[in-house]
């Protein structure tokens, strides 16, 4: 228990059917900081360090965190949009980590990602149509247009647009259409995993309602694995079977929802826990705040990352980060002793 | 889901549809104002041999300097039609300042595209190439060029294409620059990423994601320089190294006037005010078609 590995393998046995779909192991990116003439390294960002999760066959892994913990970067490094420092990312037991990006093409489409900025997301220049029909282009050459077209109208109802949109361009579409373009295009190329960046916090909270829903209808349909990342703790709570929590680029806390939202152990899960609003006025919560902001990626506090702001903190914390151990339910994991 | 399907439709109704972004921007008397000037000097400028009332090496004795009256805008200092000097003029100027634009346009692109899209040294040794071609003072760099292959019995044709030559391999420095900045920010757009995702190629990411969205500050950037460019003929002919006299070209007539300014005005202000007009038609054109080309501007 002792290793960041011990987690995937202690949680691959449950996922079951041979194995999980996505394996990450010490996933870690740490960005360069150039300065200077000769653009000489004076230091890292040190956005991911040895994080460690799995995703099963039409599982829901949710990821939460605050700005900045690096939920997006490890969510762009499952596909190589960011190159990983080091570790090993697994898919369906294949390491990709290396692949050229020849030899990555094959996998792209079973592996898709919807962005968090409905806006930025979508080619100003493309109509709904060569939005949705580019996947399909890379990875079905040879398929006629008609058929490309029927294939597109087919995922437009499925998403829950017009056909009309078809001939349209993004700045026709509100946020929440946007978004159901976003996903008929990940969609288009008959992904098995599907990375969920933050998929609903630029939108309405009625309009969330809809894409969440639309997300889990989909995934039913197609037996789909989402890695949803997120900072609502609600919304992950609604979608996700296990949930990581991450802070400043480490998983401090990983289990299945019901036992983290019964039984958060690690401070830091407890604080954010405290701050979702409470559902009914009689609802009697401890609401905790956290001081301060969190530190820079950059120069990490030694020790355990959240001992700065943490409300029991020892001198020890800030010696030695702690590991990642199993306390009360079998696949609960905590990286912080002072709660066993 | 059933209830699902009825929020829906509810929510998923589209806005009408916007008039087609071609007709509005042609509804535009500003658009039609430009692009009727440019039709009109391009007519007159190919049209010249069999529309102008004189050749335009015709000199008529005793009839030097003469005010605009019997000749529509009057004579030369050596006795030529200039109206008839400025339609044949216009052949040159547009010639020019259209292809030497045009040759600027495709090497800025290129370099500004390669050298933005693919960063590191590539970017490096291009846009240190780009300094260096930027470091020249572009007059006088085209002066170096126009010089080097300016022998004796070129054909008409020949003189052209060394100025479009020389003004193209001037003038792309900031095109070069525009590109490579556009595409940086483009770069990091989530709609790249998208497509990195589906597995595109590089190729089909420069030309179908990044090249379009820098379309409307290229052609900004490039109707400006068109009449930049028929300003640096203008130079390059006033410097005697443009077209061989006595063909005309705007610039030319503009220089050969400049001793005449407060007798003779006309000689200066005709031509003068064709290059002003035409430059502005092209700079109003551009923004129109910049417009028309934007899906976001005309909501």
């Amino acid at each position: 228990m002792s290793e960041p590995n011990a987690v995937s393998q202690a949680q691959a046995a449950p996922a079951g059917q041979g194995g999980p779909l996505v394996e990450v192991k010490d996933l870690r990116k740490h960005f360069p900081i150039r300065r200077g003439l000769l653009s000489s390294v004076v230091g890292h960002v040190k956005a991911v360090t040895d994080v460690s999760f799995h995703v099963g066959e039409a599982e829901t892994l949710g990821l939460v965190g605050e700005s900045g913990c690096g939920k997006t970067t490890v969510g762009r490094s499952l596909l190589r949009l960011v190159e990983p420092s080091s570790g090993t990312i697994l898919f369906r037991g294949k390491d990709i980590t290396q692949l050229s990006n020849a030899e990555l093409r094959p996998f792209r489409r079973h592996m898709q990602i919807i962005f968090q900025d409905p806006y930025s997301s979508l080619n100003p220049r493309m109509t709904v149509e060569q939005i949705i029909a580019e996947g399909p282009l890379i990875h079905e050459p040879g398929v006629s247009s008609a058929q490309r077209r029927e294939h597109v109208m087919e995922l437009l109802r499925r998403v829950g647009l017009p056909p009309e949109s078809a001939d349209r361009y993004p700045h026709e579409f509100s946020g929440g259409q946007r978004q159901r373009i976003g996903i008929a295009r990940a969609l288009a190329v008959n992904p098995s995993f599907i990375v969920c960046d933050e998929p609903v916090s630029a939108l309405d909270v009625s309009v969330q309602a809809q894409i969440i829903n639309l997300l889990m209808d989909l995934q039913a349909e197609r037996k789909l694995s989402y890695l949803f990342i997120a900072h609502d703790l609600s919304v992950v709570e609604h979608i996700s079977q296990r949930v990581a929590v991450m802070y400043l680029g480490h998983i401090v806390e990983y289990a299945n929802t019901t036992d983290l939202y019964a039984d958060p152990r690690h401070p830091y899960t407890k604080a954010l826990l405290s701050a979702v609003p409470k559902r009914s006025p009689d609802d009697v919560k401890e609401r905790q705040i956290l001081g301060g902001e969190p530190p820079s990626p950059i120069s990490p506090p030694p020790g355990c990352p959240f001992a700065p702001r943490c409300p029991i903190a020892q001198p020890e914390c800030s010696k030695k980060l702690p590991e990642l151990e199993q306390m009360g339910a079998p696949s609960h994991f905590v990286r912080c002793p002072l709660v066993k | 889901m059933a209830t699902d399907a009825a929020i829906l439709t509810a929510a998923e109704r589209l806005a009408p549809r916007p008039a087609p972004r071609w007709a509005k921007a042609l509804r535009n008397p500003r658009t039609i104002a430009a692009l009727a000037v440019i039709l009109l000097t391009l007519a007159m400028a190919l049209c010249a041999p069999w529309l102008a009332p004189h050749g335009y090496k015709d000199q008529y004795r005793g009839e030097e300097n003469l005010a605009p009256g019997a000749y529509l805008l009057g004579t030369d200092d050596l006795g030529r039609d200039i109206l008839s000097r400025m339609m044949y003029g216009a052949q040159v100027s547009l010639a020019v300042g259209l292809c030497a634009t045009l040759v600027s346009m495709l090497i800025g692109v290129a370099v500004g595209l390669l050298s933005g899209y693919f960063g590191g040294w590539a970017d490096s040794v291009l846009m240190r190439f780009t300094d260096t071609i930027a470091a020249f003072p572009s007059l006088l760099l085209a002066m170096a060029i126009t010089a080097v292959y300016d022998r004796p019995h070129q054909t008409m044709a020949e003189r052209i294409a060394v100025l479009i030559f020389a003004l193209g391999i001037v003038g792309w420095t900031g095109m070069a620059r525009l590109v490579r900045s556009q595409v940086l920010t483009i770069k990091g757009e989530d709609y790249v990423n998208a497509a990195r995702a589906l597995g595109a190629e590089d190729r089909h990411i420069i030309l179908r994601h990044v090249l379009p969205n820098c379309v409307s500050p290229i052609i900004v950037v490039a109707t400006l320089a068109i009449g930049g460019n028929i300003l640096g003929e203008a130079g390059l002919s006033f410097l005697g190294l443009g077209v061989q006299a006595p063909f005309p070209s705007w610039g030319g007539m503009l220089a050969d006037a400049r001793n005449y300014v407060d007798t003779f005005w006309w000689q200066a202000v005709f031509p003068g005010t064709a290059i002003v007009i035409t430059v502005l038609a092209f700079n109003l054109f551009g923004d129109s078609l910049r417009d028309a080309l934007d899906p976001k501007a005309l909501k």
